[in-house]
């Protein structure tokens, strides 16, 4: 019985594995194996190396306010920026391929049901996390429609896409055909077209472009606001923002 | 794998990963056999330990029985383990403080006794066997004999000790193969329902009713289909032990329950909505219903001295009540324990599949499949001399 | 061989010697494995050694304030991104509770992730949210919990492995083997959070692990960096002035089912007398 008992022990060494007992009564190199995964949330400061110009957006946003504890940071929307090999993690991959490599990250494309997981007004969040109730809200219409979700808050006119000098005079040049409907001063006569004068550049850029997607349905700025680029909407935008309201 | 897996339905509140219910009607079974295994060792142990005259007709069949459920007793676990593979990961490293870690080597210690007890049981008959038998069995038990074949006062003797040694081991082997599922229960903070002082207590006197249980309707069929008669004072015998381990077991079921209506913890509600609710068939009409009418029927016969036809009749319909009345003992812990949610403020309900691992129809194989082991035993170990319902000199 | 019980002498002297040979042999097994002992508490771990983590001189902790939680359940969808974790409504490793008293009811209504309304409400099994079923009730009071793994000081489910599958760390992480791990199931049992499930598809347990592949590389849990409204806290207790140290000592926090006696890691600021 005592030489059973110790070729059992001795087997039991022979197929033990050998860092097991390491640390203690477990094998110690699952721990190494278990931090070698390998992360796939970057954080914003990855995301700065390129999208510089978006990173200084949102950190003056809403978005951001560390000192009250909110932030909202980019792969909470835009999903992680790290990949990883497809094998399961309990294989403990340490390998993969980040984004730019592996391709663009998604831009979210419902984003009421985006947006709204954070502030749909819903009872048990607390009052300070600002909540709309959906459905009323805008008659329900994408969010991007009003807000830029880089920098959310829709009083700051300051915050459109970097406008340039000379856009208020090459949106002057543009706005001639605007005039027929909109007034020469962008002070409207007739009430069926409304005064666009000294309206905020960011509201007037937001609603060209949702003429253009069909986010906002009028037949006759459908067909107008086709040919715009860009450019032109920011142009059009600034001329219009300088003017004063009568 | 994930079409198999079935949310359970619950009501009130269960944490998200309460919703599937790992602990199915596979680790329903492993008890259940494991207590056969006990149960009727126990009452091999009445004979060759305190010598009780009346139990030598089961003796030896009830040792093959323990042996017959032993070999399937790994069958469910392996089955129900993620890694099956990795199973003797607990022999290799066993994780002290788990009450796990004592199957390995509970079980196999106590397989190793049973076939050692059984050896010494059978010797003369192994014996006689090699020189009677022809072919491929003579070379069997001749192998068996481990070249010993001497016979005489001085080797019964020897062999007489070595069987009570055994025996008294195998007591121990047992019921700790069997206590440590109690233990795994009892054990517990984070049940309710499982974690109770009582629990190992129960689990073991449970398992022992069980056992003789399975022995009396076995016994009873054997005797029918070898057209034998049945002992009378044997069956007597039987019905004494069953009466005085199932008053045993109902008292310590009584009592745990008791304390735990009577303390009424917090979610108390919960546990009494338990037992109305998803338990309720299990507990009042299987498990309590079935223990009490079989106490009232041994009682009855024990008291009027009842023999012959109306005895036999009465024991194994007592014997099948208490049968059932166990496994519903051990869905009632297993499966009652998971349905209780460890919030305290849900229930779920578990319905077994039919199909697949932990489906119906593999335990009822399982469960099936010893009592094959034991009928091939039976060939090969007579418990009985085949002619004349003679019993041997041992 | 014979099994008489007569003619000692000669039979008791050979099996001395048999005897004799055994102990010199099981002895030698014993002293040689002995020697290779345990190598002790290693500072480092191997694989990390280029980056210097000492397990040994960090002491991790959590903190949840449930007065922020919005229940946006961004911190759901990215730990089962980071960690692989099965994508349907029964396999969590972190989860949300929402607490609803209505007007009138003294118990409060609870549901998380696997509430077949909130399912509807995302969707699908894959993505998660909370539907807006008391939007036009008279609500008492209501709140969010996120719950977790405690990473307890005494952990129940370490004690019940029966292989050495799970285990704590010097630096307080509670993990588990995966290559290890038998799949016995009876650490989930053992949890009083509930905290641990089991992978169906790998056969073996698993568990939050505060994302211990990131934060040994300086990096917080991945719930932790997506939290919008820092609701959930992370940070080294050794360190008097990381984040969970601050919030430890500025802030009256309390435990999950401290009469469990499991000492957790997670300390909650905002929890009602109904939370479980």
């Amino acid at each position: 019985m005592v030489a059973f008992g110790a070729a059992a022990y001795a087997a039991k060494v022979f197929f033990t594995d050998p860092s097991f007992y390491a640390y203690g009564p477990y094998r110690g190199d699952s721990v190494a194996e278990i931090a070698s995964d390998k992360p796939l949330y970057k954080g914003p400061d990855y995301c700065e190396t390129c999208h510089a110009e978006r990173y200084a957006q949102w950190s003056k946003s809403g978005h951001y306010r560390p000192e009250a504890g909110k932030v909202v940071m980019c792969e909470t929307c835009h999903g992680p920026a790290g990949g990883r090999d497809k094998r399961g993690l309990f294989d403990h991959v340490a390998s993969g391929v980040d984004h730019p490599a592996s391709g663009k990250l998604p831009v979210p494309a419902d984003t009421v049901k985006l947006c709204s997981l954070c502030h749909e007004k819903m009872p048990g969040r607390p009052a300070i996390q600002r909540q709309i109730e959906v459905n009323a809200h805008a008659g329900g219409q994408a969010c991007t429609v009003c807000h830029n979700a880089h920098s959310p808050k829709i009083a700051v006119a300051a915050v459109s896409k970097s406008a340039k000098p000379g856009d208020v005079a090459a949106g002057k040049q543009k706005a001639a055909r605007c005039a027929g409907c909109h007034g020469a001063d962008g002070v409207s006569g007739n009430p069926a077209w409304p005064s666009l004068a000294g309206l905020q550049e960011a509201y007037l850029v937001n609603a060209l472009k949702a003429y253009q997607t069909g986010a906002r349905q009028d037949p006759m700025m459908a067909g107008l606001v086709k040919g715009l680029s860009d450019a032109d909407i920011e142009q059009l935008a600034a001329y219009y923002a300088g003017l004063k309201c009568k | 794998m994930e079409a198999l897996l079935h949310a359970a339905r619950y009501t009130g509140y269960v944490y998200p990963n309460e919703t599937i219910i790992l602990w199915g009607i596979l680790i329903v079974i492993y008890p259940y056999i494991t207590g056969i295994v006990a149960g009727s060792f126990t009452v091999a142990t009445f004979y060759h330990v305190f010598g009780v005259p009346r139990f030598k007709p089961v003796a030896r069949f009830a040792l093959l029985t323990s042996l017959a459920f032993m070999i399937f007793v790994p069958v469910p676990l392996l089955l129900h383990l993620g890694h099956p593979e990795r199973a003797l990961n607990v022999m290799l490293t066993p994780h002290l403080t788990s009450a796990f870690a004592a199957f390995g080597f509970f079980a196999a210690f106590y397989v190793i006794l049973v076939m050692l007890e059984i050896w010494f049981a059978y010797r003369e008959d192994i014996v006689a066997m090699a020189r009677d038998r022809k072919g491929l069995l003579r070379q069997f038990y001749r192998a068996l004999t481990l070249g010993s074949d001497e016979i005489s006062a001085t080797t019964r003797a020897y062999d007489a000790k070595w069987l009570k040694a055994l025996a008294i081991t195998g007591i121990v082997g047992a019921h700790g193969l069997h206590g440590y599922v109690g233990f795994v229960f009892g054990s517990l903070k984070s049940r309710e329902w499982w974690g109770s002082d009582l629990m190992p207590a129960i689990f073991l006197v449970s398992a022992i009713i069980s056992g003789i249980s399975i022995l009396i309707v076995l016994y009873v069929l054997t005797s029918r289909f070898r057209k034998t008669p049945i002992d009378g004072a044997c069956m007597k015998g039987l019905a004494y032990l069953l009466w005085g381990f199932l008053i045993f077991a109902m008292v310590l079921e009584f009592l745990e329950f008791a304390n735990i209506v009577y303390k009424g913890r917090e979610g108390i509600d919960t546990v009494m909505a338990l037992i109305a609710g998803p338990l309720w068939f299990g507990v009042w009409v299987l498990q309590v219903g079935g223990s009490v009418m079989a106490f009232f029927i041994l009682t009855y016969v024990i008291w009027r001295g009842t023999q012959d036809k109306h005895l036999v009749v009465g024991v194994t319909v007592s014997a099948v009540l208490v049968l059932l009345a166990v496994l519903a003992m051990r869905w009632n812990v297993v499966i009652g324990g998971q349905e209780l949610s460890k919030t305290m403020q849900g229930l779920l309900v578990y319905v077994p599949p039919v199909w697949g691992r932990e489906g119906v129809l593999i335990v009822a194989t399982i469960f099936a499949l010893p009592f094959g082991m034991l009928w091939g035993l039976t060939r090969l170990f007579p418990p009985w001399v085949p002619n004349q319902g003679q019993l041997p000199e041992k | 061989m014979k099994w008489k019980i007569s003619e000692h002498q000669p039979g008791r002297r050979r099996f001395m010697r048999l005897l004799g040979r055994a102990i010199v042999y099981a002895g030698a097994a014993l002293v040689s494995v002995g020697l290779m002992g345990r190598r002790g508490l290693a500072a480092a771990i191997p694989a990390l050694s280029t980056t210097g983590y000492d397990w040994t001189k960090h002491r991790w902790g959590f903190g949840v304030d449930a007065t922020r939680c919005i229940g946006c359940l961004r911190c759901v969808e990215a730990c089962k991104t980071e960690n692989g974790v099965a994508r349907d409504a029964h396999h969590f490793r972190t989860w949300v509770e929402r607490y609803v008293y209505l007007k009138g009811e003294k118990k409060p209504r609870v549901d998380s992730q696997q509430d077949p309304g909130n399912i509807t409400a995302s969707g699908s099994e894959k993505e998660y949210r909370f539907d807006n079923r008391y939007q036009d009730a008279k609500i008492e009071k209501a709140f969010f919990v996120p719950k977790l793994c405690n990473q307890c000081e005494h952990p129940p489910c370490v004690q019940v492995c029966p292989v050495g599958a799970t285990f704590r760390t010097p630096d307080g992480v509670v993990l588990i083997d995966h290559n290890y791990c038998i799949g016995c199931q009876y650490c989930v049992q053992a949890c009083p959070y509930g905290v641990r499930l089991f992978n169906h598809e790998h056969g073996v347990t698993d568990k939050c692990t505060w994302c211990y592949h990131r934060i040994t590389r300086g990096l917080k849990p991945a719930c932790v960096e997506v939290c919008p409204t820092n609701a959930r806290i992370f940070g080294d207790q050794n360190d008097p002035e990381s984040p969970i140290s601050k919030f430890i000592r500025e802030n009256r926090t309390r435990v999950l089912k401290p009469e469990m006696g499991t000492s957790p890691n997670v300390f909650y600021v905002g929890l009602d007398k109904e939370v479980m």
